[in-house]
């Protein structure tokens, strides 16, 4: 099966990604995009250079050492943690830590951040050199070098302080596709006054989870076009409790947190269809706990492959049995045995309704490699073409699909020009039954959208139903005396489909 | 929520055929006319297509420039 993944942000919390991946990676997942913010964009850029679920295990729980990552191994963030709780008492006794804390002070009002994290890229960089020993020598690696390295998409989100918006680094659109990864994940964990900022084209660049930290918004273009699912990798921490002993530093640490993860609560109601993984993260890990243990790091590990091995085999357990294309669709939308009895329902409408004899019905739907495959079918068992695969635009319902209109075609006379009216190759017209004369076929819009369109030009399109018939195009009706009743019984039939394949 | 099986031609027009290739008609106006969601009570969605909002872009998908 393949799809996309999103990495969420957690600081030091990234191992249980890494078992995610795994976890994921055990179950047949493919993934083609990888993309996150902070710790998730790290985890995405490791695993789009290459590392495996077990290779970045290793890296998570037994290389990585998180206070490596700041410059003085943590001492100027642990005075920083502690500053809150020393400013409770009023009076000179706070004017004096202020003073003790001058240093601090200062790096903060003039660097914006404690840490440069140069370190963190040098370990970066270290990694795809590992994996891609020619790029050597080099300090800088960009998106542009991973695409023709053929690695997956990568994309990373950060915050723009400059335009107040979110940034996505991908090797996709822009005008600027030989930009720094390396600086893109930097700038992606830049932990509000932790890290400082990084400053590109005269703007700050800080932590993406300013604007997301689950970022579901990431693949949708994809998803639009190829139709696979995302899957969304979210850990998530116990509530905060302001019980007794809640301090300042408690306060100051859950708004950080609220401010990074609020906004994705309301992405999630907005976005739908996306695969929601949810990974309890134990207690007493926190997210700028950079002294985690190797125990902690496993602890976060066997958290985060065993939600994800859950969710695999709770949620959709049928990805696992998928063989071929046709059942990888299926195993994406819903079961045959949901759809077949109203494609019969429809061919046996259309028989009684109309002229039309000996009826089948079939729904289309996009692949993943630009063409449409037959995916659900009645009364085609038997016949050559029930596993016909065709261009997104060729014979009747490819016409229906790229005009989005409903298509009657006389198949008797598609025999006579398949290649020129039709865009189908001499083997695809041969599978087709020969007793096949007419054809009607209508597009399934997503009418999960529909709220947001009033407008059918709006909606987007996700299959093509098809029905045809032994019986001539004249002798249907289907296009005079019984036309305004199988456009609207198929416009219906085809909203029906819609609502039970999502 | 509008389906699109819900537009219809209001009474009296017809169904336009159009013949795209020979042996190939499309409907050309299949999804035009009136919104009905609940028989008899059509919606004019013509009047309404102004009023939504074009979605908001947020993404710009360009790659950082390496600093020097």
């Amino acid at each position: 099966m393949k799809a996309y993944a999103i990495l969420d942000g957690g600081g030091v919390k990234g191992a249980a990604l890494a078992g995610c991946l795994k976890a994921a990676e055990e179950q047949k997942i493919e993934f083609l995009g990888y993309g996150g913010t902070s710790a998730g964009s790290i985890i995405a850029f490791l695993a789009a250079v290459g590392y495996t679920g077990e290779e970045l295990h290793k890296i998570m729980t037994q290389e990585i050492q998180f206070k490596d990552f700041l410059d003085d191994s943590g001492v100027l963030l642990e005075r920083l943690k502690e500053l809150p709780g020393k400013l409770k008492n009023p009076g000179w006794k706070s004017v004096l830590v202020l003073w003790k804390h001058k240093d601090l002070i200062h790096t903060l009002t003039d660097k914006f951040g404690l840490y440069r994290a140069h370190k963190l890229q040098e370990f970066l960089l270290q990694r795809v050199v590992d994996k891609f020993p020619d790029f050597k020598g080099r300090a800088q690696i960009t998106f542009e070098d991973l695409r023709q390295k053929g690695c997956p998409l990568l994309k990373v989100v950060t915050s723009d302080l400059g335009s107040r918006i979110p940034r996505v680094y991908s090797a996709l659109g822009g005008h600027e596709f030989n930009g720094s990864a390396l600086d893109a994940v930097r700038a992606s964990m830049s932990y509000p006054f932790v890290f400082r900022p990084v400053k590109m084209n005269e703007q700050y660049l800080v932590d993406g989870g300013l604007c997301s930290n689950l970022p579901l918004f990431l693949f949708e273009q994809e998803r639009n076009k190829d139709g696979l699912p995302v899957i969304a990798f979210d850990l998530e921490s116990a509530p905060a409790s302001a019980g007794d002993g809640y301090g300042f530093r408690n306060f100051c640490g859950d708004m950080m947190s609220t401010a990074l993860e609020s906004a994705d609560h309301l992405q999630q109601r907005m976005i739908q269809g996306i695969h929601h993984v949810r990974i309890p993260i134990p207690e007493g890990i926190d997210t700028l706990d950079f002294n985690l243990t190797a125990d902690q790091c496993e602890t976060l590990f066997l958290a985060g492959h065993s939600a994800t091995h859950s969710f695999f085999s709770l949620r959709v357990p049928q990805w696992g049995q998928v063989t071929n294309q046709v059942e990888r669709l299926q195993a994406l939308h819903v079961s045959p045995k949901l759809v077949v009895p109203v494609l019969q329902a429809i061919a046996k409408e259309f028989e009684s309704e109309t002229p039309a004899q000996n009826v089948r019905c079939h729904i289309m739907l996009p692949t993943d490699h630009g063409t449409r495959i037959i995916v659900y079918q009645f009364g085609m068992d038997n016949d050559a073409d029930s596993d016909l695969e065709l261009g997104m635009d060729a014979g009747c319902s490819g016409a229906a699909w790229s005009m989005r209109k409903p298509i009657v075609a006389d198949l008797i006379e598609a025999k006579k020009n398949y290649e020129s009216a039709w865009k189908m190759s001499k083997t695809q017209q041969n599978k087709v039954r020969a007793d096949r004369q007419t054809m009607f076929s209508v597009p399934m819009f997503d009418l999960r959208t529909a709220g947001d369109a009033l407008i059918v030009d709006n909606l987007r399109e996700i299959g093509v139903l098809s029905i045809d018939t032994a019986t001539s195009l004249e002798q249907t009706q289907w296009l005079n005396e019984r036309k305004a009743y199988v456009v609207q019984k198929g416009k219906e039939w085809a909203d029906i489909l819609s609502r039970i394949l999502q | 929520m509008v389906n699109p099986s819900g537009i219809r031609l209001p009474d009296g027009e017809n169904l336009k055929v159009e013949v795209v290739n020979p042996g190939i008609y499309s409907i050309e106006n299949a999804y035009e006319g009136q919104f009905e969601y609940f028989d008899d009570r059509p919606i004019d969605v013509s009047t309404q297509i102004s009023e939504t909002a074009a979605p908001a872009s947020v993404l710009s998908e360009s790659a950082p420039a390496s600093r020097k």
